[in-house]
């Protein structure tokens, strides 16, 4: 116990350094407190609210056709154990008013869903309607009547059936995915879903059966059976939990970038209070010393150590969860857009234990080198003053850094819950702040030539920021990453903003039209002709299954709540049923990476399988590598073809693609629809197009490319303001490293400041002399930080949306003038506090 | 003619509840030319006084004249520029600012100053304290003695009227010490200024044209014939 008092009493005479320290950690660890928190709120609300979202216990879908097979199997295992079961189909269709149409997410549902919860209908407290009360009835979303017109009573057109609009939904627990607004969602009985012949060979359709099981083992025996039997990829069978999480996984990804944010902010406050810490160590290293003298050990005083540095990573980690909590409520509003629910943040025993344990190790591994040193201390220093005073640098610096960058990268590889991720992540910043001290000390040298034609306050506090830059690199890294993201967020929305925009030249369809069955291809080719809609690209889609991999059989992957989210995409492209086409040639869009491309149609003579082409991130994922062998079934036809070749696709070219492609002449006679793109046109011609679809082909949907794109600009917006609070974060963390750098470097100066007094500098020159300073470091890392940060922005240009967009520095060229402008205002306090001392003698003997 | 006066300087200290006079109506007067050694026991208040001299440090009560200047009358801007024009200090920890070099560190008080000659001054300063190979080297990279040397460059590169110097080589071995003390003494004598040398050391103490003691907050001069004088001063 006295062990213990003894360490805190040491620091109850350092209240500077425990303050600042402990409010460096606590900011770097409010934006891992609000995603946790974000995180187990979303948790709790899977947990009491999934059932009532699926409406079933387990759902198993499929987007091709159920084989009577298949039907039978999973009757025969629900019926083993009485479970009840219950269809349902989804698909995207038009639906029309007398005057006006749009696209629709259609649910066909049997009588019986949902087992669980209620859909609530506007104007009807009793919930007891149901759609089979009334024949070719349907509930229909709001946006729906209004975009269409329509009331209860409305009639409301659907393929080839005509239905009665009974009731506008007021609340559906199945919740509504980030894309409702640009397809609502209407729900009929699944009886009248034939009449409107919406459903056709190869039409995409999701074809679900939802069970109700009795226990919780019930659903997990059923689970088991269902997928040992029903073992094909394209069949998706999922209990309540994970279909919950699978429609969030839009929240999921986006909390997992921002708790990345976050680690950035943590990295760069640690960097602080690491060099808050070699102070005080320095300033400790002779009481460790006295302490030795009068009989502690060096494991004691190095305990005394690791004590203090718990204490103040349990103090800051205790304020991060206080301040977490509250504002989770509030900035809850950023990211309700990516939930289908709403999530009620509160207190959770977890999310407090998670920041002690992350506070304490960071505290751990940022002080390590210092720590370490403790050990070492020697009571001879106390004879001699230059030994005193310590080393800048630890010899344990290069230990410590090595285990410093695994903590910090294992963290980001936890948080992004992807190795992937959080090696790109770490890589990324290790690069970039490698690139900041290697710049920053490369304009330094160069800004060094020209201090001699300076007036004496700006040269001495340039020769000041040359030379002791060891001493600013904290602030220097801190200030620059800060910048990298301030810049990196509306240039890569900028960047958004051109790639997406469908009025530009680039030549981004503003429709797709797709469920085009074959004979329909031709008329409605001759449509759109007569329309003078311009048709870019019309291609042909073959539902395929993929049956074995070099002769091995493909078995579906069953997911994992552990699975990291590389594992998690992986399983979830190869458990998906496989879309397939062909083309003579490609697209401007795609590009071969390896291999060829022929596009010249197969002949039986060419004595070789049929070329494959595979979209190369697809193979990456699916593991199909060159010259592999690919088996698929096409309604029950084997096919067989030979991996030649793998492209990139640019998706934000946003022209239909494929993942696979076969050489023309193999699947020409297959089962097929088609999907055309139609170029730009005018808001008059959209809807009349879209009218004359409808009316001509019901069961052909049209997608107003434009509206989904500008939806996915309004989520990028949601989420770049959910980016762009941490990033804030992450700049007040900068400016709060700046702050404690530049108060506690100041304190230690002040005899060097005394000196300039004693040699003739007034108060004046001084302030010139420490702002120069101030304004020098700012500069310089905030200038690196934009170049970097434009660089890497035009390198995700290029990589992730191979675009040929130049960056423009025009609308974030301001931010590092900005920075070194706060820079200047926030240190002037402490330079004018420090200035305004009388000269003492504290520099005589 | 007098140089430096100190008339009825007081100056005291709070410890705790208690008040601890250190100058006790002190009176000083140091003429042209003359080399002053104040000496006195530890806490005896010679640091205090040095400050006081120097202006780092105002009195509660009394004058300061330096030259014909009041120093009282000036504000603290004032005083640190008259300090920086005026008024030469060597510590006995040297005292240099570790980022500079040897020359930036004499050419320090000149920029400070404006002066446009700063690195020529500095570096003639340089060479007549021996130093001129070591121009470019930083504190870290000098002796004890070398710091010693370029404090002292420093002290006499604005050509001050008076030099204060707190045991200058108190921080030093006994041999590089009396090497420095040495090219001090000469230096002021070759220039003809003021050096007023708070130390603990009679020896040195001796070589000094005129000595006082530092008792009970008042300075006693020690009378002494001409021939007791150590050295060729």
């Amino acid at each position: 116990m006295n062990f213990f008092l003894r360490s805190l009493r040491e620091l109850r005479g350092q209240k500077s350094f425990v303050l600042l320290f402990c409010i460096n950690i606590t900011f770097g660890l409010v934006g891992l407190g609000l995603i946790s928190t974000w995180r187990q709120a979303f948790e709790d609300t899977i947990a009491q609210r999934s059932k009532t979202m699926l409406g079933a216990d387990i759902q198993i879908s499929t987007r091709r056709t159920w084989d009577p097979k298949e039907i039978a199997i999973i009757e025969k295992e629900t019926a083993a154990l009485g479970s009840p079961i219950a269809r349902s189909a989804t698909l995207y269709t038009m639906a029309s008013s007398a005057s006006k149409s749009r696209l629709i997410e259609l649910r066909a549902t049997e009588a019986s869903l949902p087992f669980y919860g209620q859909i609530t209908i506007k104007g009807d407290p009793s919930h007891v309607k149901r759609l089979k009360d009334q024949d070719h009835s349907i509930w229909i979303y709001p946006e729906i009547a209004t975009t269409l017109g329509l009331n209860v009573g409305s009639i409301l057109k659907l393929g080839e059936s005509n239905f009665t609009v009974t009731g506008i939904t007021e609340d559906d627990p199945a919740g509504s995915w980030a894309g409702s607004s640009v397809a609502p969602r209407a729900y009929i009985d699944i009886k009248d879903l034939q009449g409107t012949e919406l459903v056709r060979k190869g039409s995409t359709v999701w074809s679900s059966y939802l069970v109700k099981t009795a226990t919780e083992i019930e659903t997990k025996v059923i689970i088991n059976n269902l997928s040992a039997l029903l073992n094909d990829p394209g069949v998706n069978i999922v209990d309540h939990r994970e279909s919950g999480e699978q429609s969030a996984r839009l929240f999921k990804y986006l909390t997992d970038y921002l708790s990345l944010v976050s680690i950035t902010a943590l990295i760069m406050t640690g960097v602080a209070a690491s060099w808050l810490y070699r102070h005080y160590f320095r300033r400790r290293r002779k009481t460790t010393a006295i302490y030795i003298c009068l009989g502690a050990t060096r494991y004691e005083a190095f305990g005394v150590g690791v004590i203090q540095v718990l204490f103040l990573g349990i103090l800051s980690s205790l304020a991060a969860a206080t301040i977490s909590l509250s504002l989770s409520g509030v900035l809850v509003k950023l990211v309700h857009e990516f939930v289908p629910w709403a999530l009620t943040p509160a207190f959770s025993f977890g999310v407090v234990a998670k920041l002690v344990f992350i506070s304490v190790s960071t505290c751990l591994v940022v002080c390590l080198p210092w720590l370490l040193e403790t050990k070492d201390i020697s009571p001879s220093l106390l004879l001699n003053e230059s030994v005193a005073q310590g080393s800048q640098k630890s010899k344990y610096r290069f230990l410590s850094l090595g285990i410093q960058v695994l903590f910090f990268a294992g963290l980001a590889i936890l948080e992004a819950k992807s190795y992937l991720s959080g090696m790109v992540f770490s890589g990324t910043l290790i690069l970039a702040t490698l690139i900041i001290l290697l710049s920053s000390r490369l304009v330094h040298k160069v800004l060094k030539g020209f201090a001699a034609g300076l007036s004496a306050p700006l040269k001495h506090g340039l020769l000041r920021s040359v030379r002791c830059v060891e001493e600013s690199t904290p602030a220097i890294v801190s200030l620059g990453l800060a910048t990298i993201l301030t810049v990196l967020l509306p240039t890569l929305r900028d960047i958004l903003r051109t790639e997406l925009n469908v009025s530009s030249d680039r030549g981004v369809p503003s429709m797709f039209v797709f469920d085009i069955q074959d004979e329909q291809k031709a008329p409605l080719e001759a449509l759109l002709t007569e329309l003078k809609a311009h048709v870019q690209m019309i291609s042909p889609m073959i539902r395929g299954r993929l049956l074995t991999q070099n002769g091995s059989s493909v078995v579906r992957e069953e997911m994992n709540p552990k699975d990291s989210r590389d594992a998690e995409r992986s399983k979830l492209m190869r458990n998906r049923g496989y879309n397939l086409s062909y083309r003579t040639s490609l697209d401007p869009s795609e590009k071969i990476t390896s291999g060829t491309f022929k596009g010249t149609p197969f002949s039986p003579e060419q004595h070789e399988l049929p070329e494959i082409s595979v979209e190369k991130n697809f193979a990456d994922r699916t593991k199909i590598e060159m010259n592999d062998i690919l088996n698929f079934e096409i309604e029950g036809v084997e096919i067989q073809g030979k991996v030649t070749s793998l492209r990139s696709v640019k998706w934000a070219s946003f022209q239909p693609n494929f993942f696979i492609l076969f050489q023309p002449g193999v699947l020409d006679d297959a089962p097929k629809t088609w999907v055309a793109s139609i170029g730009a046109t005018s808001p008059d011609l959209k809807v009349e197009i879209q009218n004359k679809i409808v009316q001509n082909f019901p069961n052909v949907s049209a997608i107003d490319v434009e509206r989904v794109l500008s939806r996915l600009m309004e989520l990028m917006e949601k989420s770049s303001i959910a980016l762009g609070a941490l990033a804030l974060l992450c700049v007040i963390s900068g400016f709060l490293v700046l702050i404690s750098i530049t108060r506690q470097m100041l304190h230690e100066r002040e005899k060097d400041l005394l000196l300039y007094k004693v040699v003739g500098a007034d108060r004046s020159f001084l302030v010139k002399l420490l702002l120069s300073e101030i304004s020098i470091i700012a500069a310089v890392s905030s200038f690196t930080g934009l170049f970097l940060g434009l660089a890497i922005a035009q390198s995700l240009s290029v990589i992730v949306f191979q675009s040929k967009t130049i960056v423009s520095p025009g609308t974030v060229v301001w931010i590092p003038f900005l920075f070194t402008f706060f820079a200047v205002v926030l240190s002037y306090s402490s330079i004018r506090r420090i200035t305004s001392r009388p000269t003492s003698f504290g520099l005589l003997s | 003619m007098s140089i430096l006066s100190l008339k009825n300087i007081h100056k005291s200290y709070s410890q705790g509840s208690s008040t601890l006079s250190i100058l006790k109506d002190l009176e000083l007067e140091v003429n042209q030319g003359e080399i002053v050694a104040i000496t006195g026991q530890s806490g005896a208040g010679k640091s205090s006084l040095l400050a006081i001299m120097s202006g780092i440090d105002r009195p509660d009560s009394g004058q300061i004249i330096v030259g014909t200047t009041h120093l009282s009358s000036l504000n603290e801007n004032e005083l640190t520029q008259f300090r920086g024009k005026n008024i030469g200090i060597v510590f006995q920890q040297f005292h240099l600012v570790p980022h500079l070099t040897a020359l930036e560190n004499v050419m320090l008080p000149l920029e400070i100053a404006g002066d446009k000659r700063a690195e020529e001054k500095a570096r003639q300063s340089l060479l007549n304290v021996g130093l001129e190979a070591r121009s470019n080297h930083f504190p870290s990279q000098l002796s004890g003695g070398e710091c010693q040397r370029v404090a002292i460059a420093r002290a006499f590169t604005t050509e001050p009227e008076f030099l204060l110097a707190d045991e200058p080589s108190g921080s030093l071995d006994t041999a590089t010490g009396s090497q420095v003390m040495d090219l001090l003494f000469n230096e002021v004598k070759r220039r003809g200024m003021t050096l007023v040398i708070v130390t603990h050391s009679e020896d040195l103490a001796l070589k000094c044209s005129r000595q006082f003691k530092l008792s009970q907050g008042k300075l006693i001069e020690s009378i002494r014939p001409p021939e007791s004088i150590k050295g060729n001063l």
